[in-house]
């Protein structure tokens, strides 16, 4: 292609135009929720194959680890088949007393327990630098904007879009998003709001006269009625008095490390 | 780089990359993280005029805003003026060769990132420099065999 400096420009600037035009399209999606059909488009050309990529090195990693540990494996299954009977057993009461408990609060006008029903799936891809990571279950399986997702260590985020068969998670270590959460250890639980500094630093605003000390385990509030009340959230590292405005800046380090995760369930 | 053949080339390598992006982007060294895009846009930058440089970073910022979810006129303007001007970088005269195509991926990588830290500056910008700078050196160096990849297939000029 011959170099034209003023038509290279304008070409520039209109690319950017149709950017800017793209953004905005895409901003209007996300406020109801759902992605824009540009990016679902992308998405539905990329996806099908990274998925597959995904499952082949996790596959991988797993073989030659399997490799190396087939004892250590064979008696950690033995003990989780263990394990899996007594949580189906716990399971059956926990049930029966969620269901007297929404029976209790129909009595009131309140609305039911969240988090009842789990919904497993893969992560497909994780972004640190935009503090999201996709999921592989969007509206067919029921999702919806709000819901916690999960790990067996604690809380790694928010589902913030859904599309058909996927869904962006925001994580806790997004700096943007303000979750309510309690530090349980103390009687009654120090509550305020937490939200992420980095992918190891979340940081909880309480007031000056809550207790808190290192090593307080941090859970979600669970006032907003999407996310459960005391899914874990991570452990208080180092706290901050602030004479100035009269609270305590407490540094959380998460439960879950948000790199390595592969499967995550949602609650909802 | 041009023509029908250029074009398909490109996008090709592009959506190769965002697959990949999706797929092992989570893996990285000491947690620097490759960003798989970035490196095809480098790559095919070096065989770009002005005008192709921008068009293949315009689909580079859409590819790589649409996977992350992350706001796509911020990634779309990135990607695209850091396209031009590495594709404008051509004029300095610098023969296309392995050690051309790692410093303009670590070059490349650094100017993107630090136009996007611009129009949405991060909350930890010394980590995001940091990170920035760790996610330049392997993209130098996957630009390394992704480069020997593409002039074999377009020959040394282009095609």
């Amino acid at each position: 292609m011959r170099e034209n400096s003023g038509r290279d420009f304008i070409y520039l600037l209109v690319l950017c135009a149709l950017g800017a035009m793209l953004g905005r399209m895409q901003t209007n999606a996300r406020a109801r929720g759902q992605f824009d059909r540009v990016s679902g488009f992308v998405r539905s050309t990329v996806n099908p194959p990274a998925e597959g990529i995904s499952r082949l090195s996790n596959s991988t990693s797993a073989f030659f680890g399997g490799l190396f540990g087939a004892s250590e494996l064979t008696a950690e299954n033995r003990r989780l088949k263990q394990l899996e009977i007594i949580a189906r057993q716990y399971g059956e009461t926990v049930d029966r007393l969620n269901r007297e408990v929404d029976s209790l609060r129909a009595l009131i006008d309140l609305a039911p327990v969240a988090g009842r029903t789990k919904v497993p799936a893969l992560v497909l891809g994780y972004f640190p630098n935009e503090n999201r990571v996709t999921i592989s279950a969007g509206r067919s399986k029921g999702l919806k904007t709000g819901l916690a997702v999960v790990t067996g260590e604690g809380l790694v985020g928010i589902v913030q879009t859904v599309g058909e068969s996927e869904s962006q998670v925001s994580l806790i270590s997004d700096p943007n998003r303000k979750i309510g959460a309690l530090v349980i250890n103390r009687d009654p639980p120090s509550a305020g709001l937490i939200t992420g500094e980095n992918a190891s630093t979340l940081v909880l605003s309480l007031d000056a006269t809550m207790p808190v000390e290192n090593g307080d385990t941090v859970a979600t509030w669970g006032y907003s009625g999407l996310l459960p009340r005391g899914i874990p959230i991570g452990r208080v590292n180092q706290v901050y008095n602030d004479p100035t405005t009269g609270s305590k800046r407490v540094e959380v380090f998460p439960n879950v490390s948000l790199g390595s995760i592969r499967e995550v369930v949602v609650l909802k | 780089m041009s023509g029908a053949k250029g074009f398909l080339i490109a996008a090709v390598a592009l959506w190769l990359g965002a697959v990949l992006q999706q797929s092992l982007g989570r893996y990285g060294i000491l947690n620097a993280r490759p960003d798989y895009v970035l490196v095809m846009l480098s790559c095919i930058c070096l065989y770009s005029s002005r005008a192709g440089g921008a068009l293949a970073g315009f689909f580079a910022g859409l590819l790589s805003g649409a996977i992350t979810g992350a706001n796509l006129t911020q990634y779309i303007f990135s990607r695209t003026v850091s396209g031009f001007l590495d594709a404008w970088a051509r004029k300095l005269g610098l023969d296309p060769n392995a050690v051309t195509a790692a410093l303009n991926s670590f070059i490349m990588t650094v100017v993107a990132q630090l136009i996007l830290m611009f129009f949405a500056p991060p909350s930890g910008i010394a980590s995001f420099l940091g990170a920035t700078i760790g996610s330049a050196m392997v993209n130098g160096v996957l630009a390394v065999p992704v480069h020997a990849l593409l002039r074999r297939i377009l020959g040394p000029q282009g095609a």
